[in-house]
């Protein structure tokens, strides 16, 4: 059962979306996220969840995932609409609450902010979730690692990072197998896991947790020495068997989102 | 031409003594650091000359060193004394670890502690990475030794996805894109089934073939059978040498440090012991069977 854990959320596909280089998809993402805030109306907002959407389409990337990537925030989600919905005041003095329970009032600049961020949060989400979903963890890395690399120069371990990252994703499936077995190996010496309150609950992870990392810090150890014995000495000096490169989709991509952005500065300065 | 000579290696491990080392702090503030570490001797003056092209053998039980030898072999251990020559490098020098570690690769037990990255092709590519090879013959090398290995179809598998044995070849496809020119594996079968083990064997054989030194650490008696030389260890010392059939040929000394001998050599060893004509020094089984058929005549 947990072994069905995918990490990354990777979906291969062809799409131009797809294609794009990795560096470019992180720094607009980056830059999409920042319209989103900069976005002061519906109109400026609207533009970036049509377009938001638009990609999607374009990725060819299932519309029902969606909601899978928003479920785990829905709480959130959730949380920030009544909140919005029920404490923000009209700042007119002499308006009425359209509705009224109680303690509980609801202004109609209330209701408007909380649509205004439910959209917000969604459009964050679904522009986040397609970077992991059309971009494999590998490629993510390597493009960390690049955008990275300037920090070099005040001596930031990007190069480390990125390796960190690497082996950190290749060693999640054999880190859940191995939990898998030890919890085998624990109930079979009639240790109960899933039974009892928290408390007890909590404690019975403790011969859970002790294994694991006893024997994760032994596949560091041996891990440490494979890699010394195939030369690895660092960052300096590395080659690449991949090699990040930009193409036209990438440019087409870029002019699309400083498109966009006019639009919404447009937008902004107009209403 | 030898690869490897060791002359007179002897090697300890020093390990920190913490219950000592508190006794000593309480009884007195100004102890030398040296007196908490306890040395545990583990080789014990070692002589050894591996010629070029050869595919040895390394017997040993658990803790008898055998590991603790191989890993001297590309400096992952240095000699506490005694020395350590491979291909003319002195495997105590720092400055040509570098060159040292691409001569001698060295493949271990679990294969999933040696495999990098999330992709097949580019953990098979991480070595040349590290050697800063330029990408396009990264590229043409990791073909070949996925080709060698018989892993191309996978070149884009997660190795999670892998057999163990598959991922064994992976790793050993790992070191030998290196073009090393003598491959030290060191227990490489452990941990798989007979069917990986097979794959792994053959694999092994094959390079040999090619024309790889290959120093195969095991304690399969039927693998080492089929080595050109197999170096028995025992308590830090080596105390057999030579070929397959002159080593299983002592099967009582043998059994003395306990070890076993290929079900075959104890057959033949059985029925020498009650009285029938058998040569005492039969490893294979198809020679085995047809010395049978001939003694039923």
């Amino acid at each position: 059962m947990l072994k069905d854990i995918t990490i990354g959320q990777y979906f291969p596909g062809d799409s131009p979306i797809h294609r794009m280089d990795s560096r470019v998809k992180i720094v607009l993402n980056i830059l999409f996220v920042v319209v989103l805030f900069i976005g002061r109306n519906f109109y400026a907002l609207g533009l970036c969840a049509i377009f938001v959407m638009l990609v999607y389409a374009l990725s060819g990337i299932r519309y029902s995932l969606i909601l899978k990537s928003l479920r785990p925030i829905l709480p959130l989600i959730i949380f920030t609409g009544l909140l919005n919905l029920f404490f923000i005041k009209s700042t007119l003095e002499d308006e009425s609450p359209i509705f009224e329970w109680y303690f509980l009032k609801i202004y109609p600049e209330g209701a408007y902010t909380s649509v205004f961020m439910i959209v917000r949060i969604v459009s964050l989400i679904i522009g986040m979730s397609l970077l992991t979903y059309t971009t494999s963890p590998i490629t993510l890395t390597d493009a960390i690692e690049a955008l990275l690399s300037p920090l070099k120069k005040i001596k930031f371990p990007s190069h480390e990072l990125a390796m960190m990252m690497t082996i950190a994703l290749r060693y999640i499936p054999i880190l859940i197998e191995e939990t898998d077995r030890i919890m085998s190996a624990q109930k079979a010496r009639g240790a109960t896991l899933d039974s009892g309150g928290l408390h007890k609950r909590a404690k019975a992870l403790i011969p859970i947790m002790i294994p694991l990392f006893v024997s994760a810090f032994k596949h560091a150890n041996e891990l440490a020495m494979a890699m010394e014995c195939r030369c690895y000495t660092g960052g300096e000096g590395r080659t690449r068997l991949r090699q990040l490169k930009t193409s036209y989709v990438d440019y087409i991509a870029i002019l699309v989102m400083l498109c966009i952005v006019g639009g919404v500065i447009a937008i902004n300065v107009m209403t | 031409m030898n690869i490897i000579e060791v002359k007179g290696l002897s090697f300890e491990y020093r390990c920190f003594d913490a219950e000592e080392s508190e006794k000593q702090e309480k009884s007195s503030q100004s102890g030398q650091p040296d007196e908490n570490v306890k040395t545990v001797p583990v080789l014990h003056n070692i002589d050894l000359e591996i010629t070029e092209g050869q595919f040895v053998a390394i017997l040993g039980h658990n803790g008898s060193g055998k590991s603790t030898l191989a890993k001297h072999f590309n400096g992952i251990l240095t000699p506490t004394s005694g020395t350590v020559t491979v291909d003319g490098m002195d495997v105590s020098d720092d400055s040509t670890l570098r060159r040292l570690r691409q001569t001698v690769g060295m493949v271990f037990q679990n294969p999933d502690n040696q495999i990098v990255a999330t992709i097949v092709e580019e953990d098979v590519a991480f070595a040349l990475e590290n050697l800063g090879v330029p990408p396009a013959e990264i590229r043409i090398r990791i073909d070949a030794a996925l080709e060698s290995v018989g892993m191309t179809k996978f070149a884009k598998h997660a190795p999670h996805q892998l057999s163990g044995g598959q991922k064994q070849r992976v790793a050993i496809a790992g070191i030998i894109a290196m073009n090393p020119k003598c491959i030290v594996l060191d227990e490489p079968t452990a941990m798989l089934d007979p069917k990986g083990r097979s794959e792994v064997v053959k694999t092994v054989k094959k390079l040999n073939a090619q024309g790889a030194t290959v120093v195969y650490i095991t304690h399969y008696m039927e693998e080492a059978a089929l080595a050109e030389r197999v170096i028995v260890m025992d308590n830090g010392k080596i105390i057999m040498d030579g070929t397959p059939k002159s080593v299983f040929r002592e099967v009582n000394r043998l059994k003395e440090i306990g070890l076993d001998v290929p079900q075959v050599t104890e057959l033949a060893h059985r029925l020498r012991e009650s009285g029938m004509d058998f040569p005492d020094d039969v490893i294979g089984e198809e020679e085995c069977a047809e010395l049978i058929v001939k003694l039923m005549k």
